[in-house]
Formats: structure tokens, C-alpha cells, sequence
């Protein structure tokens, strides 16, 4: 009796078992998880003043996590995307002016690390606009014998203003529209000749002896980086032959919209 | 006539002297509080991104479960030697090629032929569940590190391609995107090792980028994942690592 008893406690205790690593199994698989805060800062500093941002780093995976802090320069490509550099190799890096510890660090399942990122703006005279740039925080990538394994970052971008010092502009240096498969073209050169950076929004309407023909959607809320170029292109509907104008107008949040129009025919 | 404690009349004194500091104060304050008050309360809401990664996925943020069903499909294209994950038909992660482990996608052991491509698709391969409250939205990439010799060239050359369910590589949300589980049911037959097929995103060691949303809102990027494998694509095993980067616009 005594020892069925004993057999009993003994597969209980192997079932209970069991059933906690298929849990732990089915729960360690959220292979990483991280989350910033702030996924983005913006201030406004004058020449030879000093903050300090504390930036919290979450780990919201099931398994302790090791973190690795870099610092970058960002620009955007013509097409809107992200090219990361070296502190130093963009001229309005902000975080040659930066200092932040802890750069590496580990973090316990569902746990937090505060990180603080000291700005310090020199007093130099020429200073004006903004100055940007990226910290990352990655993960590091776990470890097997074989196959694909993951890693992810997270980005703290950062802007920082001269004070009284900036200047939103902005204009469309180029227009061009080609047939193409499925409709007509259309490509639109915008350049932030500010110096922040900006968010378009903006739409493009093709008209024929005066009478509009359609118009379509340009740009929704799309970034352009200081000094930067963006090309934006819209596909409209297929035109008859004949000779068009098309004429795109941008809002990136200055004081008036900018134009620009050409004509063109279509065979 | 009771006697009366030392002190005592100063005390009742001193009583009557603060009753009537505190009747100044309430009179005093009568007016104010009569009049309509204001409280101005602040905050700063701070802009957040975070990202969660699952692999081998079954429906929004559930993975990390061996594969019910076949999920690697095998293109030879006309190959009668390539193999994918062991064999020369579709199969499941970890099914051939030692025990299923979360975090992987492991298309176990392939054989390239000696002129030909072959194609190795993993569907639901991984999920990047991305959330940012940032008005104009988030740029997800992947870049891929610790590929093997040949990776990405055209001579013995080897390739991953992903491909989003639901949504196109490269695209500009202006919503957010909802996770899709993948259609795929078999590889998609793509014959080179630089560029990936139609609609597919090659993964090399620079950024390229899986989606750049404008406006706030989860992006749930479910991807099937190809390898493509040259003609006598070089030998070893590969522990490569894939990198996704979020950065908000």
C-alpha cells in the first residue's frame, strides 16, 4: 500500500513536471522583446547648456537579455530609407556632444534599465538648426549549433535645436512622368532647404485644357531629414494620348506650401 | 472654589487666540474658495518603439511551437539531387535535422545541385510585432551577419529572401498592419543568388527595409523566409544572424 502510494506521488510529481516544461517551452519561445522609451526626443538647446535624458530600456521577453548601446549618425535615402554612419560622418551630428552610460548592460525577464544621455552643446559661435542622430540598443543574438537566429535593436533618435535658430523651408526642384505599366508616372523631387527636418504631405493633379482629369495622393506624413532629398512617386491612371499638365503642391509645415508644374504628352 | 492648575488661564488664553487666527483664515479665505478654482495638471506622454520577435508562428504573437504541419517546402527546379531540410519534399522544421528549437528558423541539412538552383521556403518563419505611439510612424529593417562564404554573390552563391503575409516588403503603411498567416504552399522557384524573386526582400548585411509606416499603429510583420542556394553552393554549417532594426520617422 505504502508503495503504490509512493508510485502515485511519483507520476504525479512526473505529470506536474511535464506540464511545467510544455508551459516554459510554449512561453521561452517569445524569442525577444525589447522596448524604448523614448522612441524619440526632440529639445531646444542654446549654445553651451547641458541635458540630461534618461532613456529606459525594457525587456519584455521571457528570458534575462544582454543590451548593447551604440551611437549613430542617420540620413535617409531618396526613397525614405534609414542609412546608418559612424558619430561624426553626418555635419549635424548631435551626439559628438553626447555622453551615455551604462553602454552595456543585462536585464532581467519583464525588468527595466534606466540609461542617461548627457547633451552637452558646445558655446561656439555658427551653431544653428538641428542637430540629429540615433542611439541603438540591441539585443545580443542568442547562440546554436545552426540556422537563422535573431537579434533586434531599437532606436532613441534624437533632434536637437539651436535655440531661436530654426528655419522650415522647403521646395519641389523636380518633376518628371512616364508611362508605365498599369497608368501614367509620376516622380516628384521635394528638398528640405530648412534646417530641421519635415514631414510632407502633398498630392498631384493632372489636368488636360484646363479640366482637371484626376488627382493622387503624393506624400502622407513622410519625412525628410535636413539638407535631405526625397523623391516621391505616385502611379495615376492610364491617359489617353494628348498633352497634359501636372502640378504637385507640398504642405511640409511651413508658412506657405510649395508648387511645381510641367507639361507633358502622352503618345 | 476649585483651585486652579498653574498655567492654566493662559492656556484657555491661548485657546481663544488660535480660534481666532483660524476664523481670520476661513474669512480670508471665504472669497477664494467661493470662486470657481483651476488645477492645472500636465504630463508629457513620451514617444515609445518597441519590438517583439516570435518565430514559427500560428497567429499574432503565438510562436515558439513545433510546426503542426509541414512548413518547408522544397523547389528543385528540375534538381534530381537538391534536397531542403533533408529531403526532396515539403517537411517540418526540426522534424529531420535534430529537435525543433524556438528561436531558429533551421532549414537543416540542404544540398545544393551541381547546376542548378534549389529553393528552401519556410512559411511563418518569424513574426517582428512592432508598436510605437509615434504619430508618423516606424522603419522596420533586417540585415543579416555571419553568412557563409558565397553569400549574396553569383558564383556558389547562397541567398534569404523574406517575404511578408499580407502586406509588401518595402511598402509605406499608413495604417496599421494586421498579421496575416502565410498563403504559401510551396517555394517560390527563384534563380539567383543576388536577388530575390518578385516581391521578395533580399537580406544582406546592409538595412534593407521590411516596412516604413506613416502614421501610429502596430505593425505585426509576419514573414516566410527562402533560402535560395546556388549551383554547388558552398558547404558548412551556417549560424547566421538576422538583426531587426526599428527606428521611428
Amino acid at each position: 500500500m505504502m508503495h503504490q502510494t509512493k508510485r502515485w506521488f511519483a507520476i504525479l510529481i512526473g505529470v506536474v513536471a511535464l506540464c511545467g516544461a510544455m508551459t516554459t517551452g510554449a512561453h521561452s519561445d517569445n524569442v525577444l522583446g525589447i522596448t524604448v522609451t523614448p522612441g524619440k526626443f526632440e529639445a531646444a538647446m542654446p549654445p553651451g547648456s547641458t541635458y540630461n535624458v534618461p532613456i529606459t530600456v525594457t525587456n519584455t521577453s521571457f528570458a534575462s537579455t544582454h543590451i548593447l548601446t551604440s551611437l549613430a549618425d542617420f540620413g535617409l535615402s531618396a526613397n525614405g530609407d534609414y542609412q546608418f554612419g559612424k558619430v561624426g560622418t553626418r555635419p549635424y551630428s548631435v551626439l559628438k556632444w553626447a555622453a551615455i552610460k551604462p553602454r552595456e548592460f543585462d536585464i532581467p525577464a519583464n525588468a527595466n534599465q534606466q540609461v542617461q544621455l548627457s547633451l552637452a552643446v558646445p558655446s561656439e559661435q555658427g551653431l544653428n538648426g538641428e542637430y540629429a542622430g540615433v542611439i541603438f540598443f540591441q539585443t545580443r543574438p542568442q547562440r546554436g549549433n545552426r540556422g537563422v537566429f535573431f537579434s533586434a535593436r531599437v532606436a532613441t533618435k534624437l533632434y536637437v535645436t539651436i535655440s531661436g535658430t530654426e528655419k522650415i523651408d522647403g521646395a519641389i526642384t523636380k518633376m518628371t512622368s512616364v508611362k508605365a505599366p498599369g497608368g501614367q508616372s509620376f516622380r516628384v523631387t521635394f528638398k528640405d532647404t530648412g534646417n530641421t527636418h519635415v514631414y510632407c504631405r502633398g498630392q498631384l493633379t493632372v489636368q488636360k485644357d484646363g479640366a482637371v482629369v484626376y488627382q493622387v495622393s503624393l506624400a502622407d506624413n513622410n519625412l525628410v531629414e535636413r539638407g535631405g532629398e526625397r523623391v516621391f512617386q505616385a502611379l495615376g491612371k492610364t491617359l489617353k494620348p494628348g498633352t497634359y499638365q501636372a502640378t504637385a503642391t507640398m504642405d511640409y509645415g511651413g508658412r506657405t506650401e510649395t508648387g511645381g508644374q510641367i507639361n507633358f504628352d502622352v503618345h | 472654589m476649585a483651585s486652579r492648575a498653574l498655567g492654566e488661564r493662559d492656556m484657555k488664553l491661548k485657546n481663544i487666540a488660535a480660534l481666532a487666527l483660524t476664523s481670520a483664515m476661513i474669512l480670508s479665505a471665504a472669497p477664494a474658495m467661493a470662486a470657481t478654482g483651476t488645477v492645472t495638471v500636465k504630463w508629457n506622454t513620451q514617444k515609445s518603439a518597441a519590438i517583439t520577435v516570435f518565430t514559427q508562428t500560428t497567429a499574432s504573437q503565438t510562436g515558439g511551437v513545433a510546426p503542426a504541419a509541414n512548413d518547408i517546402f522544397y523547389q528543385g527546379n528540375g534538381s534530381l539531387t537538391s534536397l531542403c531540410n533533408g529531403v526532396a519534399v515539403a517537411s517540418k522544421d526540426g522534424a529531420t535535422n535534430g529537435p525543433y528549437a524556438a528561436g531558429t528558423v533551421n532549414f537543416g541539412n540542404v544540398t545544393p545541385d551541381g547546376g542548378l538552383f534549389t529553393n528552401c521556403l519556410e512559411i511563418n518563419a518569424a513574426e517582428a510585432y512592432v508598436t510605437t505611439n509615434d504619430g508618423a510612424g516606424v522603419q522596420v529593417q533586417a540585415a543579416i551577419a555571419g553568412t557563409p562564404v558565397g553569400y549574396n554573390t553569383a558564383a556558389n552563391g547562397s541567398l534569404l529572401c523574406i517575404f511578408g503575409d499580407g502586406y509588401a516588403t518595402g511598402a509605406t503603411p499608413g495604417a496599421a498592419t494586421a498579421y496575416t498567416a502565410s498563403a504559401r504552399v510551396a517555394a517560390i522557384s527563384g534563380l539567383s543568388t543576388t536577388a530575390c524573386p518578385a516581391t521578395g526582400l533580399a537580406v544582406t548585411a546592409a538595412n534593407a527595409t521590411l516596412v516604413n509606416s506613416t502614421a501610429l499603429g502596430t505593425q505585426d510583420l509576419n514573414q516566410d523566409f527562402q533560402l535560395n542556394l546556388g549551383p554547388n553552393s558552398t558547404v558548412g554549417s551556417v549560424t547566421a544572424t538576422l538583426t531587426y532594426t526599428v527606428t521611428a520617422n
